[in-house]
């Protein structure tokens, strides 16, 4: 992991930060029920080195119930983004703290339950008010017990109490989609709590997270903040040699370099786990090499200590070309952002050269040490989501039959030939509360094929189907594999005409006449209703050119500057693929 | 003689080492409130590895008092 600065130099450096200079902003609210100093100007400092402007709400000390149950208070004027709840267990267990066993279990429980209810109606009163995201703080385990070695051994002892109320916590978290937890207590046990908790700190000003370790819970504070920008990554581009395994393949040989079996080649392998439990669920994973191609693969496919597998790697560039050159074609052929990539390269020079030609991808500063090659990598807070979908889960797969699908589409002698065969079966889901997530999802990061671009939250779309308008949502699936709900419409229904307000497309489906396949079942459906024309529009923005001529080319007529379709013209829906209607 | 204190005060309230004498104290400088001066606190005992007691940090008012207390646990030069 990265050594922290000392809180001094976040201090310090806080003051010369000039927010105006930054293209995104966030407005990020403190509240707590101990002194929360040095927070603020930490995340400050931490944000301007992501290059974001972060203005700051510090709750006076311990107003967070004033703060959030008051209509009128300073933080609901203040409008956050994101509001952190900072709570510990001294100020929330009261006298159970120190005293748990002076009274009776049934009140231990009934204490809790009182705790929990009332931080329920905080919660219910916040999300009331404000439209931030809530981070919560669950609380320590008390490592102290009057009881000693007999607590363990009580029936809803103090521990319990704690682990009941974090668990009561995770289901108010579960059932709002707003709220989310932070775990205190598994960060408190990442670092100690000796070393976290100064008791000297804590006497002369209720500090409860000491100064040394403030740094280290904003780092992991960040991990909400660029999420929530929708700044997390989606890609690990990964270097081989002394970097997935120890030595130099093409001088050590497949023989001679170190992967499992000793203590360098276990490190390797510890570190191949955590990329691949990181690809299990859905962060990209790549190569870029300077190697002899036959050589690495060799390895990579025939390694018995190899983690990961060809096809776990989305992409390899495994040559003798210019790393900055490979960089790029890899963002090409993935189909992604350059700033949505981290490169791992255990050579400072390569590092250096890929931070000076490509700096928006996050070059990681590994550590000489390959023992702790897992730990940073464990320690990183880039690769967070909001919310883990099916389409996540399945997207380092779907890389994949990509991969093949490319291959078939080379071989194929012409683009008929190519869709014919991949055997294209898309679904019309039912829009529930399963699709619901996704369909959200995609409305907020699709750019390329987004005819209106228009970002809609979960609670939009639950508008849009409670007034009767069309939210549809569609699964391509062909021969190599399922895409996943990749297709998301919204169609406004007004008496004798209706409005596509909203047509998107993940990019990787693109240009297999999927497009037209559901254009044209909402003009058969239209046209079924009754319905005599179809309004379409087009809002051009600096990426979603892939769909400018897309109203054109399937024979909607411009009028001013939206798109008419008259029922009466003859429809067309692509007959090489499959439809299916769920009701 | 005192650079280095000086240059840990300055550094951690943002104050010129010009500005910075043995009277100086949360009277005269303006970053030096009750919780800038435990962060002080800290990067001064970090520097010379030393720790103080509850009581001593709760006599610090003015940088003479840093200085008596470094002296306290033996720190000559600072």
């Amino acid at each position: 992991m990265q050594n922290e600065q000392k809180l001094s130099y976040y201090i310090s450096k806080s003051k010369l930060i000039n927010i105006n200079k930054f293209g995104r902003k966030i407005r990020i609210a403190l509240l707590g029920s101990y002194t929360l100093n040095g927070i603020a100007e930490t995340l400050s400092v931490k944000c301007a080195d992501s290059n974001i402007g972060c203005t700051t709400y510090l709750s006076e000390y311990d107003q967070y119930n004033q703060d959030i149950l008051d209509d009128n208070s300073a933080l609901y004027k203040f409008v956050p983004d994101i509001t952190f709840l900072l709570l510990d267990n001294r100020n929330i267990l009261g006298d159970f703290f120190h005293f748990p066993y002076s009274s009776p279990e049934s009140d231990r429980q009934q204490f809790i339950k009182n705790r929990t209810r009332h931080l329920e109606n905080l919660i219910r009163a916040f999300t009331r008010k404000s439209k931030s995201k809530l981070v919560i703080t669950n609380l320590t385990i008390p490592t102290y017990s009057p009881y000693g070695l007999y607590e363990t051994k009580t029936n809803y002892n103090l521990q319990e109490m704690v682990r009941d109320y974090n668990s009561q916590l995770e289901k108010m978290a579960l059932v709002n989609d707003s709220v989310y937890i932070y775990d205190f207590n598994g960060f408190v046990t990442k670092f100690g709590e000796y070393n976290v908790f100064d008791h000297r700190q804590f006497f002369v000003g209720d500090i409860k997270v000491a100064f040394d370790y403030i740094p280290y819970l904003v780092h992991d504070m960040m991990g909400y903040v660029k999420t929530i920008l929708g700044l997390n990554k989606k890609c690990i581009v990964l270097d081989l040699d002394n970097t997935l395994w120890g030595g130099i393949v093409g001088e050590d040989g497949f023989e001679g370099i170190k992967l499992g079996n000793d203590p360098i080649g276990k490190a390797f392998v510890e570190f191949q786990k955590i990329l691949l439990s990181l690809n299990q669920r859905g962060v990209i994973l790549a190569i870029n090499s300077k190697n002899n191609a036959g050589d690495a693969l060799k390895v990579i496919k025939e390694h018995p200590n190899m983690v990961l597998k060809e096809e776990n790697f989305a992409c390899m560039k495994i040559n003798w070309n210019d790393k900055v050159q490979n960089m790029k074609e890899i963002a090409n052929e993935l189909n992604i952002g350059l700033d949505s990539m981290v490169f791992f390269d255990d050579d400072p020079v390569n590092r250096e050269y890929l931070r000076v030609n490509i700096p928006q991808i996050l070059t990681v500063e590994i550590p000489q040490d390959v023992a702790q090659y897992a730990q940073t990598l464990m320690s990183m807070n880039d690769f967070h989501l909001l919310k883990i979908t099916d389409e996540d889960v399945k997207r380092a797969k779907m890389y994949v039959q990509e991969k093949q699908r490319k291959k078939l589409e080379h071989s194929s002698t012409n683009l008929q030939d190519f869709l014919q065969q991949l055997n294209i079966k898309i679904t019309f889901k039912k829009v529930d509360s399963f699709t619901i997530p996704r369909i959200s999802q995609l409305i907020l990061k699709t750019n390329q094929f987004n005819l209106t671009t228009r970002r809609y939250q979960e609670e939009d779309i639950k508008k849009f189907i409670k007034e009767n308008h069309w939210v549809g949502c569609v699964q391509v699936e062909d021969k190599f594999g399922d895409n996943g709900i990749t297709g998301v419409f919204i169609v406004k229904k007004e008496n004798i005409q209706w409005t596509i307000d909203t047509f998107l497309l993940s990019c990787r489906i693109i240009g297999r006449g999927i497009e037209d396949g559901i254009l044209g079942h909402i003009l058969k459906k239209a046209k079924e209703e009754g319905i005599k024309k179809l309004k379409g529009e087009f809002i051009p923005t600096k990426k979603n050119t892939p769909c400018a001529n897309f109203f054109a080319d399937y024979g909607f007529k411009k009028e001013g500057n939206t798109w008419m379709f008259e029922l009466h013209n003859p429809i067309k829906i692509p007959s090489h693929i499959k439809y299916v209607i769920e009701q | 003689m005192t650079s280095k204190l000086y240059e840990i005060i300055s550094k951690t309230l943002n104050v010129p080492e010009s500005e910075i004498n043995d009277d100086s104290g949360s009277e005269t400088i303006e970053g030096w409130d009750s919780f800038n001066v435990y962060v002080l606190l800290d990067e001064i005992e970090t520097a010379h590895n030393i720790k103080f007691s509850l009581d001593e940090t709760l006599e610090i008012n003015t940088v003479r008092d840093f200085k008596r207390l470094l002296q306290k646990h033996g720190v000559t030069q600072f």
